[in-house]
Formats: C-alpha cells, sequence, structure tokens
C-alpha cells in the first residue's frame, strides 16, 4: 500500500508554489518547443534508429566494454571498471590522493550523483565545486536535483539570489543576467586553479575509445581543458559499437531534452591532448591523463533481463519527465533519488545494486500507465510497462498485500462470488448514498477507497437486463459479441444498454456471454499476474465457442487488454496461446466499428435530443488514444452528429487522474489532474463531454457533479444511441 | 582529427557547399550566433577589424592555421592596433584575459547551425572557450547537410584527438528556464565565412 511518508511528501510538494508554478510553465512550453526541434528530421526514424542502435549494443555490452577498453587504451587512456559506487569513489580518491591533487572541478554527471561522490570526496578531504549552473545551484541549496537536465526548475530567482548573496558574501541583484554574471566569474576562477575535472559522458565509442559530452554552458569544455587530470564518469548503458551510432543520439538529445537542435557544445574526445600549465609565473603545455571510470553498479545485471535491458535505450534526456502528468505535479524530488520521473522509477530499481530497494517499491505506484512518456521517449522504452513488470515481480517475490490477495485471489478470481459481492454491494452501500455517489464502497476494496467516493453500484447489472431486452434484428448485417467489462456491466449498464442500440440500429446482432468477468487490468495493475492469467483464461472460454464475427469492448482499458495483453500471457504455453491468439483476433473497440459501419451505409449519427447546436467536447481516454491509437475516429462521429457544435478542448488528451488504482491510491493527485481536467472542459464551453472510456467517466463525471452539475459528460455509446 | 584543407573530398557527392548557406543560416542566427558572410580574403580581414573595433577589444588570443596565414591576420590585426597572442604558450597565458579569441573552423552542418572545430590543440579550445567573444573562420563551400553526414565524416577521420561542434554562443537556462547567454564560453559567437582567399574584391559579398 502507499506508503504514509511518500502521501506527506507528495502533500508537501502540491502546496510549494514555487514549485507548482516553475512546472506548471514548463508543461505548458515543451510541447511545441519539442515538436518545433524536431521539424526539420524525421522524429519517428531517429527514434527508430536509436532504439535499434542501443539495443544492439546491449546484446554486445560486454564486447563492447572490451572494446572500449582496448581502444581507449591504444590512446594513452586508462580505464577503471568499478563494480559499484563504493569501488568508483575509492579509485577517484587514491587517484587524487597519489597525485597529491586537491581542488577538483565537476561537469554535469548523473552518475556522479548516482554513487554520490561529491559527498565521498568532500569526506575525504578534497575541494569539490560543480560548475553546471543548476548543479552549482542546487549544490548551495544542499538539494538533490530534481530534473535530469535542470536540476534546479524547483526554484526561482529569489530563493537562488539568496543562496549566491550567502555563498559570494555579497549582495546580488535580483537580475538573471546579472546572476548569470557573477556565477560565470565565481566559477571560472575555481576553473583556472582547478587540479582534476570530472565530466560525465553522454557516450562512448567502442570503435575509437571516445567520449562525448553535450552542453550549453560550455562547462565541459572547460573541464577538460583545463585541469591536468581528467576523470570520466560513463556507465555501460553509454556504450555504443562505432561513432556513426553517435549521430541519431546527438540529434534526439538537445530536441528531446529542451527544444534545441543541438546545445551550444557538443565535444568528443580520445586520447589525452595537452593542457596549460602555470609553474613559478611560466606557462607551458604539459601532457594531461585521462582515466575513464566505466561503471557497472547493477547496469550489466540488467543487460541480462530479457525485458529490463531495453532501460540500456535510455539516452538521459529527461523528456519523459516534460509530459508526465505525475512529475508535472510533485516535480523530481519525490522520486526518492537522483532520477525522477516514470524512468527515475526504473532506474531507482536497478542502478544501485538494490540499495535503493525501499525507495523503487515506495514510488512504483506513480505512475498512471498513460502512455504520455512512451509515445515521445528517444529510445522507445516502454516505461510504463516496465514499471508493471517491476509490479509484477515484487509480488512474485514479496507477495500481495493482505487484503489484496484475498480479493484478488479469492474473489475476483472467482467470479460467481465477485459477482455476487458486487450485487450485495449495491445493498450494503445504499445507508451512505448520496445522490449517485458514495463515500465508502463495502468491503471487497475497502483500504483503496476510503478518501474517495466513487459511484454506485447499479441496482440491476448489465448482465441481467440483457435478457429483458428483445432480440433484434432479424436478418443481422453481422454476430457481434459484447465484452462489457465490470465498470458498464455493474455500474453503468445503461451505457451497455446503449451500445446495445447502436449496434442493433446497425443490424448488428449482440450477444453478452454470462461467463465473462472482469479482463484482469486491475490485477495486472497491481502486479498479480496468476489471477491476471486466471481471468484471462475464463474470458477466452466464455467467448471462444461463440458463432460471432467479433468482439464489441467499449472500455479501452479492457479493449487492450483483451486485444493486445491476452496473447503475450501464456508464453509458456503453445496451446493456450492459439487459444488467446484466436481470442485477441476478434476484439473490436466499439467506436471504431461503428464508425466504419456508419461509413460504409453513409449513415450519420442520430442528431442531439438536447437543443439545437449544443457544444460536445471530447476527451481522450490515455488507453483509447495511446494503446489503441484511436482519437480521430471518435471527434468525426461527433462533428458528424446533428445537433451537436464540436468543440475540441485544450490538452484533451491529458490524463484525467482515475487510470486503474491510482485514482484511489493518490487521491489528492488524480483530484489534481480532474481539477486541471475541469478547467480545460469549463475553458471550452461546451455543455457536454464525450469519452471513451467508463473510467474517464467515473472520474470526470465525479468532478462535474460536484463543481458544474450544469455540464453533463455521456459515454459516447449513449450520444450515438442519441441518449 | 586532421584539419584538412580541402574538406571537401571528403563531401557526399550531392547537397553540401555554399549553397546550404541559406540552410545554415537562419538556423544559426536563431541561436544567436552572429554569422557573418564575406567575398574574399581582404574584406574577411576588414570584417574582423570592425568586429573587433566595436567590440572595443584591445587583446586577441588568435590560433593561425591554413585560412589566417593566406590573409596575413595576424599582421593586419597589429597594425591595426590590436594586441595579438598566438605562441601556444602566450594563448595559455593571456587566453583568461583576452578580449576575443579567433580559430579556424573545418565545416559547418545546415542542420543546426553548427560549426565543427578540429581541437586537438589545446590553444584553440582556450582561444574559443575563455574569451567573451570567439571569431571562427570557415569556408562558405563547406557547409554541410545533416549532422549524419558530419558523423560519417568524423568516423573516417577521427581516431584520437577533440573535436567541438559548436552551435551559437554559450547559455545557459537553468534559472527559472531563462535563456542567458555568456555562461562559461564565449557571450558572443561570430562564424566568418569566407567564399573565397583570394578573389577579387567585387563580389556580392
Ligand atoms: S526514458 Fe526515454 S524519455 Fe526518459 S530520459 Fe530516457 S531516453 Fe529520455
Ligand atoms: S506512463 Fe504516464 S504517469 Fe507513468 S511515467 Fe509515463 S508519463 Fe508518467
Amino acid at each position: 500500500m502507499v506508503n504514509s511518508e511518500l502521501k506527506r511528501e507528495i502533500a508537501e510538494k502540491l502546496q510549494d508554489t514555487v514549485l507548482q508554478n516553475a512546472l506548471g510553465r514548463f508543461a505548458a512550453a515543451y510541447p511545441a518547443a519539442r515538436a518545433l526541434a524536431y521539424a526539420n528530421i524525421d522524429c519517428e526514424a531517429t527514434r527508430d534508429a536509436i532504439s535499434e542502435i542501443k539495443s544492439r549494443a546491449v546484446e554486445n555490452i560486454r564486447a563492447l566494454a572490451d572494446q572500449f577498453t582496448a581502444e581507449a587504451g591504444k590512446r594513452g587512456s586508462h580505464v577503471f571498471r568499478a563494480a559499484n559506487g563504493a569501488a568508483a569513489q575509492k579509485y577517484i580518491i587514491d587517484l587524487l590522493t597519489a597525485k597529491g591533487l586537491r581542488r577538483v572541478i565537476k561537469s554535469k554527471s548523473m552518475v556522479s550523483e548516482e554513487i554520490h561522490l561529491n559527498d565521498a570526496l568532500t569526506q575525504a578531504g578534497f575541494q569539490v565545486q560543480e560548475t553546471d549552473l543548476g548543479e552549482w545551484i542546487i549544490s548551495l541549496a544542499g538539494h538533490r536535483p530534481s530534473h535530469m537536465v535542470m536540476p534546479a526548475i524547483h526554484l526561482d530567482r529569489r530563493q537562488i539570489r539568496n543562496y549566491f548573496t550567502k555563498e559570494l558574501n555579497k549582495d546580488i541583484p535580483l537580475d538573471i543576467a546579472v546572476m548569470v554574471q557573477e556565477a560565470r566569474q565565481a566559477l571560472r576562477q575555481a576553473f583556472i586553479r582547478a587540479d582534476a575535472g570530472i565530466s560525465g559522458a553522454n557516450f562512448g565509442i567502442a570503435e575509437n575509445g571516445a567520449i562525448g559530452l553535450v552542453t550549453n554552458e560550455g562547462n565541459g569544455r572547460l573541464t577538460t581543458t583545463l585541469p591536468r587530470l581528467h576523470i570520466v564518469l560513463i556507465g555501460y548503458d553509454k556504450l555504443l559499437a562505432k561513432l556513426e551510432d553517435a549521430a541519431p543520439i546527438i540529434r534526439a538529445l538537445p530536441r528531446s531534452a529542451t527544444g534545441q537542435l543541438l546545445t551550444s557544445y557538443c565535444t568528443m574526445i580520445s586520447g589525452p591532448t595537452l593542457v596549460p600549465y602555470e609553474e613559478n609565473g611560466e606557462f607551458k603545455l604539459v601532457e594531461k591523463e585521462i582515466h575513464y571510470i566505466l561503471l557497472d553498479n547493477g547496469r550489466l545485471n540488467i543487460a541480462d533481463d530479457p525485458k529490463f535491458k531495453q532501460i540500456y535505450q535510455c539516452i538521459r534526456c529527461a523528456s519523459c519527465l516534460n509530459v508526465c502528468p505525475v512529475y508535472h505535479l510533485v516535480g523530481g524530488h519525490v522520486y526518492g533519488h537522483v532520477y525522477a520521473g516514470g524512468i527515475g522509477v526504473i532506474l531507482t530499481a536497478f542502478l544501485n545494486e538494490q540499495k535503493e530497494a525501499a525507495t523503487a517499491q515506495k514510488i512504483q505506484e506513480l505512475c498512471l500507465s498513460c502512455g504520455c512518456c512512451k509515445e515521445i521517449c528517444p529510445g522507445k522504452i516502454d516505461i510504463p510497462g516496465l514499471i508493471g513488470e517491476m509490479r509484477e515481480r515484487f509480488v512474485q517475490k514479496e507477495g500481495l498485500p493482505f487484503t489484496l490477495g484475498i480479493i484478488f485471489r479469492q474473489v475476483m478470481a472467482n467470479r460467481t462470488l465477485f459477482h455476487a459481492l458486487l450485487r450485495l454491494a449495491y445493498f450494503a452501500q445504499t445507508p451512505v448514498k448520496s445522490g449517485k455517489f458514495i463515500r465508502h464502497l463495502p468491503f471487497f476494496l475497502s483500504d483503496m477507497v476510503k478518501e474517495r467516493s466513487l459511484p454506485a453500484i447499479a441496482a440491476k447489472p448489465f448482465r441481467d437486463l440483457i435478457g429483458e431486452i428483445p432480440e433484434k434484428p432479424e436478418k443481422p448485417r453481422a454476430r457481434a459479441a459484447f465484452f462489457s467489462g465490470c465498470s458498464i456491466d455493474f455500474v453503468y449498464p445503461e451505457v451497455g444498454r446503449s451500445v446495445l442500440k447502436v449496434l442493433q440500429d446497425l443490424d448488428i446482432a449482440l450477444v453478452f456471454p454470462q461467463a465473462q468477468t472482469c479482463c484482469g487490468a486491475p490485477v495486472a495493475d497491481a502486479g498479480d499476474r496468476e489471477t491476471l492469467l486466471n481471468l484471462a483464461r475464463q474470458n477466452i472460454i466464455a467467448f471462444e465457442q461463440l458463432n460471432v464475427d467479433f468482439i464489441i469492448a467499449a472500455c479501452p482499458a479492457c479493449t487492450e487488454y483483451l486485444g493486445h495483453k491476452y496473447k503475450e500471457l501464456f508464453t509458456d504455453d503453445p496451446a493456450w496461446t492459439a487459444r488467446a491468439e484466436a481470442f485477441t483476433h476478434k476484439i473490436r473497440e466499439f467506436t471504431q466499428v461503428v464508425a466504419g459501419y456508419y461509413a460504409q451505409l453513409e449513415m450519420l449519427p442520430p442528431p442531439s435530443a438536447d437543443h439545437d447546436g449544443i457544444k460536445v467536447t471530447y476527451h481522450d481516454s490515455c488507453h483509447m488514444k495511446r494503446a489503441l491509437g484511436i482519437s480521430s475516429e471518435p471527434r468525426a462521429l461527433l462533428q458528424a452528429a446533428e445537433g451537436y457544435t464540436y468543440v475540441e478542448m485544450k490538452n484533451a488528451d491529458t490524463c484525467c487522474g482515475m487510470s486503474g488504482a491510482f485514482g484511489v491510491k493518490f487521491p489528492e493527485l488524480s483530484g489534481q489532474l480532474a481539477q486541471k481536467k475541469f478547467a480545460s472542459i469549463e475553458a471550452s464551453g461546451a455543455a457536454v463531454v464525450a469519452v471513451s472510456c467508463p473510467a474517464c467517466l467515473m472520474q470526470i463525471r465525479g468532478m462535474l457533479d460536484k463543481k458544474a452539475p450544469h455540464i453533463k459528460v455521456k459515454h459516447l455509446a449513449e450520444i450515438l444511441a442519441g441518449r | 582529427m586532421p584539419t584538412l584543407t580541402n574538406w571537401t573530398s571528403l563531401f557526399p557527392k550531392v547537397n553540401h557547399g555554399s549553397k546550404l548557406f541559406a540552410a545554415y543560416e537562419p538556423r544559426a542566427k536563431g541561436v544567436l550566433a552572429e554569422v557573418t558572410r564575406v567575398g574574399n580574403g581582404k574584406r574577411a580581414v576588414a570584417a574582423i577589424i570592425q568586429l573587433l573595433t566595436a567590440a572595443q577589444a584591445r587583446t586577441v588570443v588568435c590560433v593561425p592555421e591554413t585560412k589566417s596565414g593566406a590573409l596575413g591576420l595576424i599582421a593586419a590585426l597589429e597594425s591595426a592596433g590590436f594586441t595579438v597572442y598566438s605562441r601556444p604558450e602566450d594563448v595559455a597565458r593571456y587566453a583568461q584575459t583576452a578580449d576575443a579569441g579567433i580559430t579556424e573552423m573545418e565545416f559547418a552542418i545546415a542542420e543546426t547551425g553548427s560549426c565543427v572545430q578540429n581541437d586537438d590543440r589545446v590553444e584553440k579550445r582556450l582561444c574559443s572557450a575563455l574569451p567573451p567573444l570567439h571569431i571562427g573562420l570557415l569556408m562558405t563551400e563547406h557547409i554541410l547537410e545533416t549532422i549524419p553526414d558530419a558523423f560519417r565524416i568524423f568516423s573516417r577521420v577521427f581516431d584520437a584527438g577533440y573535436i567541438s561542434i559548436i552551435t551559437g554562443p554559450s547559455r545557459t537556462a537553468d534559472i527559472e528556464r531563462v535563456l542567458t547567454i555568456g555562461m562559461h564560453g564565449p557571450a558572443r559567437m561570430i562564424p566568418v565565412f569566407i567564399d573565397s582567399l583570394g578573389g577579387n574584391a567585387d563580389g556580392k559579398f
């Protein structure tokens, strides 16, 4: 269950107005900046190239590391392979000590943060100076970075001015240009005096032992040009086979990170060159030394993991944070370690020899599975998928929390019992029901829903209603089966009736197998693969004997599970894989089916039952848009519907905040996301909000009922049924 | 990486050269590079003197290679009254306090508005990293279209040493994401494109 410390931290961040303003402005500005930066290259081809190059690199990682070591050695650089942070720290301390060097300057390195190098060096008596402006600021503030590319995004100019005033011991005006000049002068002195420079690396090239550094400020070039010793911290995940492999990374990194075509400086270094050296007032040029520290710290283990080796495709651009609705609300510190956002959840779990396992477990819930990050990640990493995998492995190792174990394994896995309890819930909720919403769902999900109102269970589930509806049509155009999902079945049976009506109007015969059960998304979300498999089998059995042309679902989360995930479940079982494939092959999403038939039959949706010209807007469900790729059909249907005026709301595809159990685990965050959605809806001026997902319906209706009961939210099926 | 005078021999057959200047220029200006183009060597020298004078520069560090040698740049600057340091040891001593640095660059990349500098020699890095103003000399015919084009060339010529791809002045946005130039490197970056080192003085530029 969600850790109370995490909840406290989240509450604190939601109160931090500086952070909220900064993240709000950034979230609003980023997408357009990114799109503009990619306008002159083929973004998708670049993403394909990166994921291909980097997935090839991880397959060969040990050979690449050997080649990199040998080639770097040939060109005069030293390579030390550090198994973990402690080994890296010790090597650096010993090296500096042996050479009698004390003053160390650093350009930005996430690996250095990962292994807490500054603390170790300072404790060992060395002077350590960060030179990246953002890193310097947070070192003065004593903070951890809150963003991988913009470490000080959580601070404003006033706070920073105060840190500068204290550090430089003079009055600094509240003027960013002047503050930057002050920082330049202070840090320039540090550069000139430095004995050793420590940098990270954005990539390392096996074929010639080169490393590449991408910076805007120019501190990377100075760190690698002025001191006599250059130490490079580089993770195994940064190795590439060839120099040409770096091209797509150089193209994507600045574009994705900050919306720049390229950063001011991109440098590539292989082997030592000369450095300036002053001795008794004499300037001369002397040889320098380069030491690469190739850091494992969990990376080689992941390289062997069939799923998590994907994290080698990460180029640390942080664009996954830039689009993450959760990051936009809480910032980076809540993620507990140095890597934030969705990828941070994963990196924290693996790049630490499990030292941060508790942190990782704590933060693995901080994901809506909205898919925004996956859609834009230049390395094409399936971040929500990997977070799901993490939860699943955690459950395999630690078991489910006690109550969830009972709910999933003994209740949900047993359809008769599960449905009986849902029916019972209708009676149990009556005393506390207020309008359509109740405060507490009874026992079966009790500890999840304490803080949240959820919709009432319907008096009669759809599965009971369907028997009462007369069978139409006589000569059907097609035969379909309906998979309702729990929400439509037990909470929104009227949506099920609308689905039925729309399809019958199209002369499609619909059957509803009573043995169908939950699609499994909620249990999968909690990491319970065992129950997911059980439910998948039950559903496949319920539908496979039916003589139907296709199976329709009107819930995108169910559609994704039935239509995509089921076939990947039975990897060790060819017989079940075949059955699952036959099943998934028939799955269709309701809107797409209807749009297809309307086009084929040249039909229009029914006119608005309300007054003429009523404004309608559409909210994209995350699963509908990003997992199923359906976003134009619902809009086209609404635009074609007579009596409606379609208006597009701002950020229509931003998550409403429900997302499975997230909404009940983090009611504050879910509420904030709902609030943002409400602001977009209100600004659109729409009187009706159309959705295609019952979970979005639940979230948006819950909010509108409280804030603007005159705005109606309807499932698209209801609108198409003329309701 | 070697310094070549005939980069063109390594360039892709189609799509390189001065016709890409039109694509390069707006991208470079977009990141605040002060792009300058001149028709010939004489005009390059005149333009540089004018730029330095306008910037009220007095001391200049400069690493002469083939282009500035051919232009007699150092002698011209000295006779115009600037103090010029160009011996590596002098550059090492004076780069921190010089008003401007002048280097020669290899080729430009239209896709990103960038200039590539062979930085094996530390004095070139000092000239282009420490002073507040950096002037880089390039030939207009040495423009490539894309980053992958540039990396195909690197993979043929970069065995060891140091390469810098420079795109406009030094910048930061670490305070409230406000773009501010001149963080650690030069606040002004002026690529000077020369159509032809010799040539007559009557061209368009
Ligand atoms: S996971 Fe993808 S988007 Fe996130 S930092 Fe890595 S490369 Fe960038
Ligand atoms: S799936 Fe959505 S919530 Fe989860 S990490 Fe990615 S962007 Fe954030």
